[in-house]
C-alpha cells in the first residue's frame, strides 16, 4: 500500500490542483504533495536492513506471501480456477519461489500484486529493493528541492519586455506532479508492461515542461528529447513483447520481472541471436536515456533549454532511469549477452567519460558545460557496470545517486546566476565571488563534489568505480599483459582517468571564469546574494554532498544487496564469469595491495 | 445498463424470430430454412432507409430531429439485435474467438459445399464488423448533428446515404460470395461518393468527390475484371469454394494476376498504398463527419472483405509450384509501404484534416500487420497456423476499435475548432489551450492514442498488433520482424506530426484577438470529444474489460476451436480412464 | 475451359469459337478501357473507359458462365449492367456539379486539394 501511496500522492495533488485557480494555493498544494511523498518514500526504507534486503523474516513472508494468497483466492473460486491467467500465475509463483533462492525476490519488499490486464497476464506488481528505494528517495527528495527553484518562476521578468517571463505556471506545477508520479512508478514497477507505461508517462510532462517554459530553442529541444526517447523505447517495446512470447508456457507469457529474470537467461541460452538482438534493443533504449555517446545529442539541447527546476530533474533523475534500466533489465535478463558485450559497454562508457568532459571543456555556455558534464559522469556508471566487480557495481550505482545530487546542484547554481545576469556566457562573467560570497561558497561545494574531491560524495563513487574497474580481469586475454589488450577493462580504466583530469580542468576553469578575476560588467554590482528559496534549494543538496562524502555507508548499504544479486545472477548463468570471479578473488589476496583492497571491500560492502 | 439492454434485445430476438441460441454456424437446412431471421438487422437498416425517403417527402415530418431519431433507431435496433444474437454483449464479454475461427470452421465443416445458401455468412467475424459499421454509423449521426455547416434542408438525403453506406458495409462483412461482395462494395462506394460531394457549392468537396469517384470507378473496374478471371478458372463465385478449386488450377500467372486485380479493389477501400491517392483529397474535401465515417467504417469494411477473401485464398503460396502472389510478403510489403508513405507525407501537411487523412492511411498500414499475421497463419496451416491467424485477425479487430474511438474523437476536435475559427488549417489550433483547455487536453489524449503511447487504448491496440506480428515472425517469417521494425520507426516519425498539434495548442502564442475569445463547445461536441478521450484512457486502465467471464475468451487465447476442444475432451477422458 | 460455345461454318469448315476468343475480346476491351483512362484528362472520357472495363468483365462472365459455370456468370453480367448505369449516374452528377463550379471537366484542372 505504501508504494501505491507514494506513487499516486503527487497525481492526487495534481488532480486537486486542476480545480484550484489561485497560483499561490497551487504552489502550496504542490509543496504539500511533494513533501508528503518525500515522507512516504522515507517510510519505504524502514524494512530494509543493513544489506538492503529484508530485515524481518515476518515482513518477508508477508510480502512474498501476498501473491501466493492471491493465487489461492483465484484457485478457490470456481469461476477463475481454470483460467489461463490463474495457470500462468501459478507458474509465476513457482518461478519466483525458485528465484528466491537466488536472493532476488527475497530482496524485494513492499510488494503489491493486483491483477490488471488478465488477458495478457499483466499485473499491477510493485516492489522495491535497495536500488529502487535509493532512487525513489532521491526522486522525492529532488522533486521537493527543485520546487525551490520553481517557486519564484512566475515572478521572474523578461529581460527585455519586463513582462512575466513564464506564464500559465499553474499547469507547470500540475505537470511537475504528474512527472513525479511517472518517475516513482518507473523505479518500483516489477511488471515490465507497467514499467513501460510509467516510462512513457514520464515523457509527455517533460515534453511540455521543456516545450512551454523552456528557453528560445525549446520546441526543437522538446521534440528532439521526445523522439529520441520514444524511438529508443520502441525498441524496448518490441523486445518486451518478444519476452512475452518467449516465456509463453502454454498460458501466455509473462511480464513479471522476477519471473523473466529466471526464465529469460535459460531461453536465450538456446536462442543466442534473439538474445543479442534483444540486448541491443534494450541497451539502446536505456543508453538514450543515460545518455551514452553516441546517443547523447538530445541531452545538451534539452538541458540547456529547460527551465532550472526541470534541468535539475532531468539531470538528477531522468538520466538514472536509463542506468536503472540497464541494471534491472538488461543485465538481469540477459547476463550472457551482457557478458559477451562487455567490450561494447566498456568502450561506449569510456568514450562518454572522456568525450563528455572534452566537450564540456570547450563550452562557453555555463549550462551547456554542466550538461556535458552529465554525459561524462554517467559514463562512470557504464564503466563500473562493464567491470562487473563488486566494487565496480556498487560504485556505478552509487555514482547514480551522487550524480543525482551534485548535478542538480550545479544546475541550481547556474539558475541562480542566470536569473540575475540573464545570460550564461562563461566569458562574460567574472568577479562574482566578491559580489555574492555566499553563492560562491555554495558553488564551491557543488563544483568540488562534481570534480570528485575527497570528502565529498563524487569522490567515493568515482574511486569505487576505478578500484572496481581496475580489479576486473574481464576482456583480458589472461596472461596479465592487460595494457596490450584493447578489450580489457583495465586498459580502458586507465584511459578513463583522463576524464578525471579533464573534469577538474573544465570545472576549475569554469569556476575561475565565473567567480574570480575582474568584473566584466558593471551591472554585476547590483546582484544580490542568495535569497531564501535559493538557500532552500542549495543547502539540502550541499548537505547531502558532504554527508554522503563522509558517510557513504548511508547510501551504499542499500545498493550492496541488489548489486550482489546482479553479480550472482550473472555468475549463475555465465560459467566463464563465475570462474573469473573466483580467480580474481584469489589473485587479489596475493597482490601487494590485496589485503587493503579486501579491507576496502569489507568496509564498503559489509 | 448496456448488458441489460442487450439481454433484453437477446430475449426479444429469441421470442420474435424463434432463433436458437448458441453457435451461429447453422446450415440453411439445419434451421429449417428460416434464414431470414438472421438477416433481420440488414432488413431493418434497409427498411429504415426506405422509411427515411418517405418521411423526407413530408414537410411536416422532415425536421432534422425526427430524421436523426429515425436513423438512430434504425441503426441502434440492429446493433442490439446482433449483440443479442451473439449471446453475449460486445462490450462486456466479446468472444473474439469467433472472429477468425469462423473462416476455418467453414472450411472444416464443408460448409462451402452447401450450394445456393452461401451468399452470406453470419459468423462472429461478420457480426463484429457489422457492429463496428453500425456503431460508427451511430457516432457519425452524432457528428452530423454536431456539424452546423451542413445544409439542414437536405438532412434526409444525407442520412439515407449514410444508412445505405452502412448497409453496404454490413453486407460486405457477411459476403462469402464475390458477387455479393462486389455489390456491397458498390453500394457503400456509390453512397459515399455522394456524401463527399454533399455540399454542392463547395469547390473542395466537389473536387474531392470527383477524384474519389474516378479512382473508385477504375478500381472497381479492375476488381471486377479480376473476379471474372477467377470465376473463369474456378467456375464458382463462392469464395471458399473458389479457394479450393483454384488449388487444382496450374496457372500461377493468371491466378496471381487475378488475385492482384481483386486486391486492388479491396485496397482502394482500405486506402492502402499505392491505391491511396484518392484518400487525402476526398477526406479533406468531404464534410468532417463524412471524413471520419469514411476513414473508420469504410476502411474497416474493406479490411473485413479483404481478410475473408485472403483467408480463403491462403493456399496460394504453398499450393502452387510457382506462386505469383505470396500473401505474406505481399501484405507485409504493402503494410510497410502504406505506413511509411502515410507518415512521411503527413509530415508536410498544413491542413489538419489532410494530416489526419494521411495519418489514417498510416493506420491502415499498421492494421496490415494483423492481416499479414493472418496470411502467415493461412500459409502455415494446422493448429499453430490457426492460432497465429486468430491472433492476427483479433489484433486487427482490436486495433480497429481503438482506431475508431480515437479517430472519431480527433475529427470531432477538428470540427469544434473549425466551427469557431472557420478554418481547418493547423494554424487554427494555435493557442487552443488558452481558449479551451479541456478541448486541448482531450485532443492530447487522442493524439497520444494515435501515436500509441500509454496510458491510452491505442497503445494496447498497437501492442496487440505487435504481439501478433512477433508471433508470426517467430514462426519463421523474418519479413514480419522487418515489418515490425518499420512500424516502430514509423511510430517515432508519426509522433513528430501529431506533436505539431500539441505545439500549436500549448506552445504557439496564437493570434491575440482570437486567443482571448474562449472557444465554446456544444453538448454534442463534448459528448463526442470527451466520450472518446475518456474511453481511450478508460479502456486502457480497464484493460481486462475485454476479457470474458471465464478468462478463456480473451483477445489472444480463447476457447479452443471446435476440433481442438473435442480432441482435448477426448484426451481428458482418456486420462480419466487411465487413473 | 475449351468448351465449344458456338459452331460456325467458315468456308465450309466447322469453325469452333472457344472461350479463348471471348477472353481475347474482353482483354482487348479492358486494355482499351485502361488506355482510355490513362490517356484522357476528360472526366467523361475516363468514365467511358471505366464502362469499357466493366463490359469487358461482363463479356468474361457470360462466356465463362456459358462454358460451364452455371447461371452465376449471367447473373453477374446483369448486375454489372445495372451497376454501370448507377455508377454513371452518380459519376455524371458529380461531373455536372464540377462543371457548374469550375467551368471545366478536365480532371487536372481543379487543384484546390494538394499535398
Amino acid at each position: 500500500m505504501l508504494l501505491t501511496l507514494t506513487i499516486f500522492t503527487p497525481l492526487l495533488f495534481a488532480l486537486i490542483c486542476l480545480f484550484v485557480r489561485d497560483l499561490r494555493t497551487v504552489k502550496l498544494l504542490t509543496l504539500t504533495g511533494t513533501l508528503l511523498t518525500f515522507f512516504l518514500s522515507l517510510g519505504l526504507i524502514l524494512p530494509l536492513g543493513s544489506r538492503g534486503s529484508m530485515t524481518s523474516l515476518a515482513q518477508e513472508c508477508e510480502d512474498t506471501g501476498k501473491i501466493g494468497s492471491l493465487l489461492a483466492d483465484l484457485r478457490g473460486n470456481p469461476e477463475t480456477r481454470n483460467t489461463s491467467y490463474t495457470e500462468n500465475l501459478a507458474r509465476e509463483v513457482e518461478v519466483m519461489q525458485r528465484a528466491s533462492q537466488s536472493e532476488y525476490s527475497s530482496s524485494l519488499h513492499h510488494i503489491e500484486f493486483v491483477p490488471w490486464i488478465k488477458s495478457f497476464n499483466v499485473n499491477y506488481f510493485l516492489g522495491v529493493d535497495g536500488l529502487g528505494v535509493a532512487l525513489i528517495v532521491l526522486t522525492t527528495f529532488l522533486c521537493l528541492v527543485s520546487l525551490g527553484a520553481a517557486w519564484n518562476m512566475d515572478k521572474s521578468l523578461d529581460h527585455h519586455t519586463h513582462k512575466p517571463k513564464y506564464q500559465g505556471m499553474r499547469a507547470f506545477f500540475i505537470l511537475y506532479l504528474i512527472l513525479e508520479t511517472g518517475i516513482i512508478g518507473v523505479f518500483c514497477s516489477m511488471d515490465y508492461l507497467l514499467f513501460y507505461v510509467f516510462w512513457e508517462v514520464v515523457l509527455l510532462p517533460m515534453y511540455f515542461l521543456v516545450g512551454i517554459w523552456g528557453g528560445p530553442r525549446r520546441i526543437y529541444a522538446a521534440i528532439k528529447f521526445f523522439i529520441y526517447t520514444l524511438a529508443g523505447s520502441l525498441l524496448m517495446f518490441i523486445a518486451m513483447l518478444y519476452y512475452y512470447l518467449a516465456t509463453d508456457g502454454g498460458h501466455g507469457g509473462t511480464f513479471n520481472v522476477v519471473a523473466l529474470t529466471e526464465l529469460l537467461p535459460r531461453h536465450f541460452a538456446l536462442a543466442p541471436t534473439a538474445g543479442a538482438l534483444c540486448f541491443i534493443g534494450l541497451f539502446v533504449a536505456f543508453a538514450v536515456k543515460v545518455p551514452v555517446w553516441p546517443f547523447h545529442t538530445w541531452l545538451p539541447d534539452a538541458h540547456v533549454e529547460a527551465p532550472t527546476p526541470i534541468s535539475m530533474l532531468l539531470a538528477g533523475i531522468l538520466l538514472k532511469m536509463g542506468g536503472y534500466g540497464l541494471f534491472r533489465f538488461s543485465y538481469m535478463f540477459m547476463p550472457q549477452q551482457a557478458y559477451d558485450m562487455t567490450t561494447v559497454v566498456l568502450v561506449l562508457g569510456s568514450i562518454s567519460i572522456v568525450y563528455g568532459a572534452y566537450c564540456a571543456l570547450g563550452q562557453t555556455d555555463f549550462k551547456r558545460m554542466v550538461a556535458y558534464s552529465s554525459v561524462s559522469h554517467m559514463g562512470y556508471v557504464l564503466l563500473g557496470m562493464a567491470a562487473m566487480t563488486k566494487l565496480g557495481l556498487i560504485g556505478a550505482s552509487f555514482q547514480m545517486i551522487n550524480h543525482g545530487i551534485s548535478s542538480p546542484m550545479m544546475f541550481a547554481l547556474v539558475g541562480v546566476i542566470y536569473e540575475r545576469a540573464h545570460h550564461r556566457d562563461l566569458n562574460r562573467f567574472g568577479g562574482i565571488a566578491n559580489q555574492m560570497p555566499k553563492y560562491a561558497g555554495m558553488a564551491l561545494v557543488g563544483f568540488f563534489a562534481s570534480i570528485g574531491l575527497p570528502g565529498l560524495n563524487g569522490f567515493i563513487s568515482e574511486a569505487l568505480v576505478f578500484f572496481g574497474a581496475f580489479q576486473s580481469n574481464l576482456g583480458n586475454a589472461g596472461d596479465g599483459a592487460w595494457w596490450m589488450v584493447w578489450t580489457s577493462v583495465r586498459f580502458w580504466t586507465v584511459i578513463c582517468t583522463l576524464g578525471i583530469v579533464l573534469t577538474a580542468a573544465y570545472l576549475l576553469w569554469g569556476y575561475q571564469r565565473v567567480f574570480y578575476g575582474k568584473m566584466k560588467d558593471p551591472h554585476y554590482k547590483d546582484f544580490k546574494d542568495l535569497n531564501a528559496t535559493e538557500w532552500a534549494t542549495l543547502v539540502p543538496l550541499a548537505i547531502f554532498c558532504v554527508v554522503l562524502g563522509i558517510f557513504p555507508q548511508l547510501g551504499i548499504k542499500y545498493l550492496d544487496g541488489p548489486m550482489r544479486v546482479l553479480q550472482n545472477n550473472m555468475a549463475r548463468h555465465v560459467p566463464e564469469f563465475a570462474r573469473q570471479i573466483e580467480e580474481d578473488r584469489l589473485e587479489n589476496l596475493n597482490r601487494p595491495a590485496g589485503k587493503e583492497i579486501a579491507m576496502l571491500n569489507g568496509v564498503y560492502t559489509k | 445498463m448496456l448488458l441489460e439492454a442487450t439481454e433484453a434485445a437477446h430475449s426479444a430476438t429469441q421470442a420474435v424470430l424463434g432463433l436458437p441460441r448458441g453457435p451461429y454456424f447453422k446450415m440453411a437446412e439445419e434451421i429449417g430454412g428460416h434464414t431470414l431471421g438472421y438477416f433481420m438487422p440488414e432488413l431493418i437498416v434497409c427498411f429504415t432507409l426506405c422509411l427515411m425517403l418517405l418521411v423526407d417527402v413530408s414537410d411536416k415530418l422532415r425536421s432534422p430531429r425526427n430524421l436523426l431519431s429515425l436513423a438512430f433507431v434504425g441503426m441502434l435496433a440492429p446493433l442490439l439485435l446482433i449483440l443479442g444474437k451473439w449471446g453475449t454483449a460486445l462490450f462486456i464479454y466479446p468472444d473474439w474467438g469467433n472472429l477468425a475461427q469462423a473462416a476455418h470452421f467453414f472450411k472444416d465443416h464443408g460448409y462451402v459445399e452447401v450450394a445456393g445458401a452461401s451468399m452470406l455468412a453470419f459468423d462472429g467475424f461478420a457480426n463484429f464488423f457489422k457492429i463496428f459499421a453500425l456503431a460508427s454509423g451511430l457516432i457519425t449521426l452524432a457528428m452530423l448533428h454536431y456539424d452546423r455547416s451542413l445544409p439542414r434542408k437536405s438532412f434526409g438525403e444525407m442520412l439515407t446515404l449514410v444508412l445505405g453506406s452502412v448497409l453496404g458495409m454490413m453486407l460486405l462483412a457477411s459476403s462469402t460470395n464475390l458477387l455479393m461482395a462486389y455489390l456491397s462494395i458498390e453500394l457503400m462506394s456509390l453512397a459515399s461518393f455522394v456524401l463527399v460531394a454533399f455540399k454542392r457549392s463547395d469547390r473542395k468537396g466537389t473536387e474531392g468527390a470527383l477524384k474519389y469517384m474516378l479512382f473508385g470507378a477504375v478500381s472497381s473496374g479492375v476488381m471486377i475484371y479480376g473476379i471474372s478471371l477467377l470465376y473463369g478458372m474456378a467456375g464458382t463465385l463462392d469464395i471458399a469454394l473458389m479457394g479450393q478449386r483454384l488449388r487444382d488450377v496450374n496457372d500461377p500467372l493468371a491466378i496471381g494476376l487475378a488475385l492482384l486485380m481483386v486486391t486492388v479493389g479491396f485496397g482502394y477501400k482500405m486506402s492502402i498504398a499505392p491505391a491511396h491517392f484518392w484518400a487525402p483529397d476526398a477526406y479533406e474535401g468531404a464534410p468532417t463527419p463524412v471524413t471520419a465515417f469514411l476513414s473508420v467504417a469504410s476502411k474497416a469494411a474493406g479490411f473485413a472483405g479483404f481478410i475473408r477473401f485472403m483467408d480463403a485464398m491462403a493456399f496460394q503460396s504453398t499450393g502452387n509450384a510457382l506462386p505469383i502472389i505470396n500473401w505474406v510478403s505481399f501484405v507485409a510489403v504493402l503494410g510497410a509501404l502504406t505506413m511509411t508513405i502515410g507518415n512521411l507525407t503527413a509530415l508536410w501537411q498544413r491542413n489538419a484534416k489532410r494530416m489526419l487523412a494521411y495519418s489514417s492511411i498510416a493506420h491502415a498500414g499498421y492494421l496490415l500487420i494483423g492481416v499479414a499475421a493472418v496470411a502467415v497463419g493461412g500459409e502455415l496451416g494446422g493448429d499453430s497456423g490457426r492460432a497465429i491467424a486468430d491472433m492476427g485477425a483479433s489484433a486487427t479487430a482490436f486495433y480497429m476499435i481503438a482506431y475508431c474511438i480515437m479517430n472519431f474523437g480527433a475529427f470531432a476536435v477538428v470540427m469544434a475548432v473549425a466551427h469557431e475559427t472557420g478554418s481547418e488549417e493547423m494554424s487554427a489550433f494555435d493557442g487552443l489551450a488558452k481558449r479551451n483547455m479541456g478541448l486541448a487536453v482531450m485532443m492530447t489524449i487522442l493524439l497520444l492514442s494515435l501515436v500509441g503511447i500509454p496510458p491510452t487504448f491505442g497503445f494496447l491496440g498497437k501492442m496487440n498488433l505487435f504481439i501478433a506480428g512477433l508471433e508470426a515472425a517467430q514462426a519463421g517469417y523474418p519479413i514480419m520482424a522487418v515489418l515490425l521494425v518499420v512500424a516502430a520507426v514509423n511510430t517515432a516519425i508519426s509522433c513528430y506530426y501529431y506533436f505539431r498539434f500539441l505545439r500549436a495548442m500549448f506552445i504557439a502564442p496564437g493570434e491575440p484577438a482570437l486567443v482571448s475569445r474562449p472557444l465554446i463547445v456544444s453538448n454534442t461536441g463534448w459528448l463526442l470529444v470527451g466520450g472518446s478521450a475518456l474511453l481511450t484512457v478508460g479502456l486502457f486502465l480497464w484493460g481486462s474489460l475485454f476479457t470474458a467471464p471465464t478468462d478463456e475468451a480473451t483477445m489472444l487465447r480463447r476457447t479452443p476451436a471446435p476440433a481442438a476442444a473435442e480432441a482435448q475432451d477426448a484426451s481428458k477422458g482418456h486420462a480419466g480412464h487411465g487413473h | 475451359m475449351s468448351a465449344t460455345l458456338a459452331a460456325v461454318e467458315v468456308a465450309g469448315m466447322p469453325f469452333k469459337l472457344g472461350t479463348d476468343a471471348y477472353l481475347l475480346l474482353s482483354l482487348l476491351m479492358f486494355s482499351l478501357g485502361v488506355g482510355c483512362i490513362v490517356s484522357r484528362r476528360n472526366a467523361v472520357a475516363i468514365l467511358m473507359g471505366v464502362e469499357l472495363m466493366l463490359n469487358a468483365a461482363a463479356i468474361n462472365f457470360v462466356a465463362f458462365g456459358a462454358a460451364g459455370g452455371g447461371l452465376d456468370g449471367q447473373i453477374f453480367a446483369v448486375f454489372i449492367i445495372i451497376l454501370a448505369a448507377a455508377e454513371a449516374a452518380v459519376g455524371l452528377a458529380i461531373i455536372l456539379n464540377l462543371f457548374g463550379l469550375f467551368k471545366t471537366i478536365d480532371v487536372d484542372h481543379p487543384d484546390l486539394l494538394k499535398g
